[in-house]
């Protein structure tokens, strides 16, 4: 195991190390045409610190952010409290709703909502038809529409996060309070949302980071409507550019990781600041209900709304749009000529099959290598094995970078590596092991850490080494960590388009990017079966994990 | 023969204060004796028990095993756990629940690193240790619908089966409920005995230490206060320490010694004076040791007992064969007294007679 814990650590520094390094050395270097770099320069750095352009995004990224967190974690949490806190009937609809909504590529989803609020979309048409307007009223390539949707993608997450602070919280101190003659209200105020505000504000600075980092929505909607965050201002420099600006790309990267890096040092901060007010009792544990009263059937109107806005209107648009040979607005009279030729072309196509095959290859690859990665990784960390404090910052280290970010420097590295693996499926199941290994690391380190260390003592004491001992014991024993683990990972590294996007190449179209050129050729019929499809196999794959993630209490981040 | 010499293994916290572990321990314990480590929380047993198994890297020390050397820090020899072959039960009985009774059982056998069985002599080897602490019919089961009973003589059958000449106990007793645990005990000290193995059984429980001990050593912040039989422990603490650890016992400090002739002593203590037998090793006389049940209650006046104090029941508590009294002596000083004596009730008036070897002086 030695072997194994030395070479993990190895190959975690020999890829970050040099990635690092290349954004660095690109930023500070002129990259001549021919791949070539000139002689040392700061002028990237400087042209980024005196352009008007760079400020607007900055504001425009934090904005953005700010008000996709603020959606995100306002909805989340009265969902949270709903599901987990009332006797609201149908609370469990939230849950099934959040975890249907892991299935959904980004782009799909974002377009989902770009066809209903669009200029032919079914809000517009409303909005005529009452003021008699020959334009549409609403734009939705716009701030406000970029921040709604980014805020949606990521309420049913928000909420998953929020249940589980809601869930272990110790319903004694709420008991205490009500014994000593305070109303539920002020029971509410005083006590369960003071005790889950670290909590809630943690999570929110998670959500900001995350947002930050996003590119799908910005890219779909941001670009269109001609204003940039800094994710797709990178995105811009290599591909709106001939030829790519990399100097700038680099510094862009250089300037947002430390960014992203210092606020997910608060982040660390906060989180473990806040789990001081969790005390979770074993015994006889549960927490309690407040009954709603006249208020149950608000509850459950809300529940609804939620679903019918997180799956209901995007599935309802894509399906309008797969179904009708080209897009019409949504009519009685459209009806008539619903047909399932896109569904039929879809699955027909001989470069679909190809696409799936890809996008299978990558989904089990990625999670394939992140699991056992992680299983060894999260023992050797949670044991405290030498050097695991090294192996856990290298492991979490991916987690200070943008997807796009990553893409650029893995970019970097392939083009510049001695075997030749740009634009392979291979690139792409490495990219998205790295850019994974933060989330299924931490599967791995709490699967052990729960696991009474006397049962791999007993098996060493049996005379037994220590391979044998994590092989026989250690992972049957955090098996169902496991595999929560390998489905997650694989329904994060194939929903996501920006590493697709930055590492594509001939061979390697894979779902989440195929969609993604569909809309900007403007194929939306077969975009949405396309999509449909794919959502639907991932439903299975997304069920399981939830599954699994409830039956063994594995939290989701 | 297992012999440790000088170990020492210190647990600090951010900085220097040592907060806990073993300062320098010796001890030599017979082939087939059952030993047992006594102490209070902290005060090192665990860990000297983790460092003979190979769990614990000590700083400091020498651990030999008949004439193989198991750790020797000064040599550098640091025989990896899987090498040692002890056997170990662990408090939690660490029963592993995704296998079965018998794959419990066989596991030393089927991957440790010095059996090379077939599988039909594992097979044997697996059954005849099961039918020892009588889990055969349970074989098939799995190990996590066993009761807490059953998987601590799983957890025995686990360290046995591979034929160790050392076997280990962790606090085994400690997760049974009172009655179960009276009977594990005549258990383990019974497939002791059958199985001829060093014992060394680590507990805080002096009363489980006294019933199945050999030997006892009892440590304190990371040193032994005493190694002795349990009679020897019980009846001659060789310090305050230990009398107060081992047993209930009324202890009253003492200016100094009056007058001596050989053994006994007198010493005035604040209750008068008292006399009593000096033990061995102390000249000085600073402590006075007296157990409650050698307290005579009323003695009668013929009895010959040359220490009498007067004094008022303060509490009674019954407790089944005895009856326990809380004795008011009078200059702020309460003796416990444990007698047969039921009767008595709280504000009666009793003469307490201590009797000369009741009386020891420390």
């Amino acid at each position: 195991m030695t072997l194994v814990r030395v070479g993990l650590t190895a190959i975690l520094v020999l890829i970050l190390l040099p990635l690092v390094g290349f954004l660095i050395f690109t930023s500070l270097h002129q990259t001549q045409i021919d791949g070539s770099f000139g002689p040392t320069t700061v002028r990237f750095f400087a042209g980024l610190f005196s352009s008007a352009r760079f400020f607007e995004n900055v504001v425009n990224t934090l904005l953005y952010s700010f008000g996709s967190a603020l959606v995100a974690i306002v909805l989340g949490t009265i969902q949270a409290w709903i599901a987990e806190r009332t006797n609201a009937p149908g609370r469990s609809l939230l849950y099934v709703v959040a975890i249907l909504s892991l299935s959904i590529p980004y782009v799909l989803y974002t377009v989902g909502w770009l066809l209903f609020l669009g200029r032919a979309g079914p809000v517009n048409a409303v909005l005529q038809a009452i003021t008699g307007s020959a334009a549409p009223i609403i734009n939705v390539y716009t701030m406000s529409g970029q921040i709604l949707i980014e805020g949606l993608l990521w309420t049913p997450v928000a909420f998953l996060l929020l249940a589980a602070v809601f869930r272990n919280a110790d319903a004694s101190f709420e008991e205490a309070s009500l014994m000593s003659g305070a109303s539920v209200g002020q029971t509410m105020r005083n006590i369960s949302m003071r005790l889950a505000a670290p909590a809630i504000l943690a999570l929110a600075l998670l959500v900001f980071i995350r947002v930050i980092e996003s590119f799908e929505v910005p890219a779909l909607v941001g670009m269109p409507g001609r204003f940039y965050v800094l994710t797709t201002d990178v995105f811009t420099e290599i591909f709106g550019m001939s030829p790519p600006n990399y100097g700038r790309a680099a510094a862009l990267s250089v300037v947002l990781i430390g960014c992203v890096a210092v606020l997910l040092w608060f982040y660390s901060r906060l989180s473990r600041h806040s789990y001081k007010y969790r005390t979770i009792t074993g015994k006889g544990f549960r927490p309690r209900q407040v009954s709603l009263g006249r208020w149950r059937l608000a509850a459950t109107a809300a529940i609804i709304l939620n679903a019918v806005v997180i799956i209901g209107i995007p599935f309802f648009m894509l399906l309008w749009a797969a179904l009708l040979p080209y897009y019409q607005p949504i009519s009685i009279a459209a009806m008539s000529q619903f047909s399932g030729k896109f569904f039929a072309m879809v699955m027909g196509s001989s470069t679909l099959r190809d696409t799936l095959l890809n996008t299978a290859i990558l989904g089990v690859g990625t999670a394939t290598a992140v699991t056992a990665m992680s299983a060894a990784g999260g023992w050797f960390i949670a044991r405290r094995h030498p050097g695991a404090w090294l192996l856990d910052q290298l492991a979490s280290a991916p987690l200070a970078f943008p997807a796009i970010v990553l893409g650029l420097g893995f970019l970097n590295l392939f083009l510049a590596a001695p075997v030749s693996l740009y634009g392979t499926i291979t690139s792409l199941v490495i990219a998205s092991a790295i850019a994974c290994l933060p989330y299924g690391i931490r599967y791995g380190t709490v699967g052990v850490s729960q696991l009474h260390p006397e049962l791999e003592e007993a098996s060493r004491a049996s005379g037994a080494s220590e391979a044998t001992t994590f092989l026989r014991v250690v992972v049957p024993l955090i098996a169902p960590s496991l595999i929560a683990c390998w489905l997650l990972v694989f329904l994060l590294s194939v929903r996501a388009v920006s590493m697709p996007l930055m590492l594509a190449g001939p061979n390697n179209a894979v779902v989440a990017s195929a969609l993604y050129d569909l809309w900007k050729d403007g194929q939306t019929g077969e975009l949405a079966a396309m999509g449909l499809v794919w959502t639907g196999a991932m439903t299975v794959v997304s069920l399981a994990f939830f599954g699994l993630a409830r039956r063994f209490g594995t939290s989701l981040h | 023969m297992l012999r440790i010499q000088g170990l020492r293994r210190e647990f600090k916290e951010s900085g220097s204060t040592i907060t806990g572990g073993v300062l320098g321990i010796d001890l030599t314990i017979e082939g087939g004796e059952f030993f047992t480590l006594l102490g209070p929380s902290g005060c090192g047993k665990t860990t000297t028990l983790r460092s003979i198994a190979g769990l614990e890297k000590p700083d400091a020390g020498r651990i030999t095993l008949g004439e193989r050397v198991l750790f020797d820090a000064a040599a550098r020899v640091d025989v990896s756990m899987q090498e040692r072959q002890i056997g170990m039960v662990f408090q939690s009985y660490a029963v592993w629940p995704h296998m079965t009774v018998y794959e419990n059982a066989a596991y030393p056998l089927r991957f440790g690193q010095h059996s090379k069985l077939d599988k039909k002599e594992v097979r044997t080897r697996v059954m005849d240790v099961l039918e020892i602490v009588d889990l055969a019919s349970f074989a098939d089961r799995p190990a996590p619908k066993l009761s807490g009973g059953q998987q601590q003589r799983l957890a025995l059958a686990r360290a046995l089966v591979h034929c160790p000449s050392v076997l280990l106990l962790d606090e085994p007793l400690s997760n049974l409920d009172a009655a179960l645990r009276d009977q594990m005990r005549r258990e383990i000290r019974r497939l002791q005995r059958e199985t001829k193995v060093t014992a060394i059984y680590v507990t805080h429980d002096q009363a489980e230490a006294l019933a199945i001990s050999d030997r006892i050593a009892v440590m304190n912040h990371g040193l032994v206060e005493q190694i002795g039989t349990s009679r020897a422990i019980y009846s001659e603490p060789a310090n305050a320490f230990v009398a107060r650890f081992i047993g209930l016992s009324n202890m009253l400090t003492c200016d100094a010694v009056t007058s001596a002739s050989g053994d006994e002593v007198t010493v005035k203590t604040a209750i008068g004076e008292l006399r009593g037998l000096r033990m061995a090793g102390h000249d000085a006389g600073k402590d006075v040791i007296i157990r409650p049940e050698n307290i005579l209650l009323n003695p009668p006046g013929d009895a010959g007992v040359i220490n009498r104090i007067n004094g008022r029941i303060a509490s009674v508590a019954f407790m089944g064969e005895l009856t326990e009294y809380e004795v008011d002596a009078g200059q702020n000083v309460t003796l416990t007294v444990r007698g047969r004596d039921h009767t008595l009730t709280p504000g009666t008036e009793v003469t307490l007679g201590l009797p000369v070897d009741a009386v020891k002086v420390l």
